[in-house]
């Protein structure tokens, strides 16, 4: 498990940097994002069925400017675990799919909030960058933006680690749920 | 000389990846832009280090464009740099030149990329993905990044050339009619990934398919709306789905 | 007035305006109200090629701001109008223009602004031009694209 979570923080780290601060080739969006996940708790196809229905439920929202969108990459890191850990060998039933999606959203909001805190320290690091080049070092632009991409790095980490830990422990609840209602029918059956 | 100078546009092509690294709500992208075209400045003011500070404050203005358009603005600026180091051209220029830019290709790159090749690329990941998970993957990461880099090459290479062949890159790359057609072969990916869902889920859910086809048409009008762009939010249609959901556990 | 929507935005022609406010308030011509702009060619062909085909993009200095939404109204487009600062939204105002809100999108930060909202930062100035909207009973709200809550300041009652 310890290993699963490591690899799904470095995998995450990769993923929000490619978000904003570096290259955005779409290793962000929520289809890999998931289908990544589900792979690293077991069941790609899980992963990838929740990844390609929320890839498609945030494209609405688009980085326009300075305008924010719901941080679509935490909802799949978050779903993609979730569903890989829910799923059966039938694959994800219908209401856990539901669960899973409704879940993400406030993991979307999370995700956003920690992006707008990231954006204002590096208005700090912007602002002694500007007095540094002032006195003539013009290095410091390198170190300032090397502070920023960290920074987004570390973020993108310490997010990665909350919202597939979230995923995890969810995905076990509504498997738990799922064989509780299936006993419970019989019983009363 | 000449290969010095090329040396420093290629770390500055290189560096442009990073353009939005300390993205802050004051500057935007200013300390990206700065760091991008900080090699070239080193060049040109090779042994003038108070004309070098003074070029890096220019670059630390205000900056914001679309991150895979910025490469146009960002060869034209290092050309006007070079002209204005040689004592050929008014600095001052090159702010007005900046900022006139940056609005209208923002515009530019967000309407095409964000608004068109984005969905394109996606609703064909999603389809794929239904064959099989990679497959998916491959072919939204396949069908964003080939335009996606070669537009950021061939809009690089037009702003070294210099301002008049950065415009007519503009003109000549038919933005608007690329959109446009992005959009259309989103929607009807959109159409076949909708039938495709509906078939596998009445598989899946076998005598439930009644909400299973609910659940795709509400995807199928989300898409639409995607498309046609009237301000959905992705909560309101999570709260629709929670609707089927209840739906689906009540029978 | 054939207005849906006014809008201060540093940024003039961009993104927001064309992917989100464009689609949202279902407007087909975009007015751009900028005494600079007007007068220069090279800057207006870039900012043309920003805007769909189907939408009409129009520039004109303030002077003659009345006189192009006449020509605007006549032919019935539904058109957004975009200024860059609030002396040009108060300028427009003043020169006879009736809207019953004013939208902020964009005003980039400088020394001694107050942050509005993290796109928007007001200069002393800007108070003071919020405060003669309110009184001329015009809502000033602060709003990026139509997805956001906002921010608004609403005209005094008495």
């Amino acid at each position: 498990m310890v290993f699963q979570f490591l690899l799904a923080v470095v995998i995450g780290a990769i993923a929000y940097l490619d978000r904003t601060a570096a290259f955005q080739v779409m290793l962000h969006r929520p289809l890999v994002v998931a289908t990544a996940m589900g792979a690293v708790f077991g069941n790609v196809y899980a992963g990838a069925q929740v990844g390609a229905i929320m890839e498609l439920l945030y494209l609405a929202r688009l980085p326009v400017g300075a305008s924010i969108p719901p941080d679509d990459t935490g909802a799949a890191m978050f779903g993609g675990a979730a569903a890989a850990v829910a799923a059966s060998s039938v694959g994800l039933s219908a209401g856990s799919f539901t669960a899973v999606l409704l879940l993400s959203v406030p993991c979307a909001e999370l995700g956003k909030a920690a992006d707008r805190l990231v954006r204002r320290v590096n208005g700090r690091i912007a602002a002694l960058t500007a007095e540094s080049v002032d006195r003539g070092d013009s290095r410091s632009v390198e170190h300032g933006l090397l502070a920023g991409v960290t920074l987004f790095a570390l973020s993108g980490a310490v997010l990665s680690l909350a919202f597939t830990g979230a995923g995890v422990a969810v995905g076990k609840l509504t498997m738990g749920m799922v064989f509780a209602a299936t006993f419970f029918y019989r019983w009363v059956g | 000389m000449e290969e010095r100078g090329r040396t420093a546009w290629r770390s500055t092509w290189r560096r442009q990846f990073l353009l939005q690294g300390c993205w802050n709500y004051e500057g935007m992208q200013n300390v990206g832009f700065a760091y991008s075209i900080l090699p070239a400045l080193r060049e040109f003011y090779r042994d003038r280090p108070e004309e070098l500070t003074k070029a890096l404050k220019r670059h630390l203005e205000y900056f914001n464009t679309q991150p895979s358009m910025a490469g146009v603005i960002l060869g034209a600026a290092l050309r006007l740099e070079e002209r204005a180091a040689a004592g050929e051209a008014d600095p001052r220029e090159i702010g007005t030149f900046k900022v006139g830019l940056m609005g209208s290709l923002g515009a530019i790159g967000d309407a095409y990329f964000w608004g068109a090749l984005r969905p394109m690329a996606s609703v064909a990941g999603a389809i794929l993905a239904l064959v099989h998970p990679f497959l998916g993957i491959a072919a939204l990461l396949l069908l964003y990044n080939v335009s996606h880099l070669s537009i950021r090459r061939k809009g690089f290479a037009a702003g070294i050339a210099g301002e008049e062949s950065a415009v007519q890159f503009l003109k000549g790359a038919g933005f608007a009619g690329k959109t446009a057609d992005r959009k259309i072969v989103a929607a009807i990916l959109g159409g076949a990934y909708a039938g495709a869902a509906a078939s596998k889920a009445a598989f899946l859910f076998g005598n439930g398919t009644a909400p299973a086809f609910l659940f795709v048409a509400a995807l199928t009008v989300h898409l639409l709306t995607v498309l046609f762009r009237k301000a959905v939010s992705p909560s309101e249609i999570l709260l629709f789905l929670l609707m089927i959901g209840a739906l689906l556990l009540w029978q | 007035m054939p207005l849906e929507l006014v809008r201060v935005d540093c940024r003039l022609v961009h993104g927001q305006v064309v992917e989100t406010w464009l689609p949202h308030t279902g407007a087909n011509c975009l007015l751009v109200v900028n005494d600079a702009l007007a007068g220069n060619p090279f800057l207006r062909s870039v900012m043309e090629l920003a805007v769909p085909s189907s939408v009409r993009v129009m520039f004109c200095g303030i002077p003659e701001v009345v006189r192009t939404l006449e020509e605007i109204d006549r032919e019935g487009w539904k058109a957004i109008l975009l200024c860059a600062t609030f002396a040009d939204a108060l300028r427009i105002h003043h020169a006879g223009v009736r809207f019953s809100s004013l939208n902020i999108g964009n005003l980039h930060y400088a020394a001694g602004k107050v942050e509005i909202s993290p796109s928007v930062f007001f200069s002393p100035e800007d108070f003071d031009a919020v405060h003669c909207f309110c009184h001329d009973g015009i809502a000033v709200v602060v709003r990026a694209t139509p997805f956001e809550a906002g921010t608004s300041y609403e005209p005094e009652r008495e």
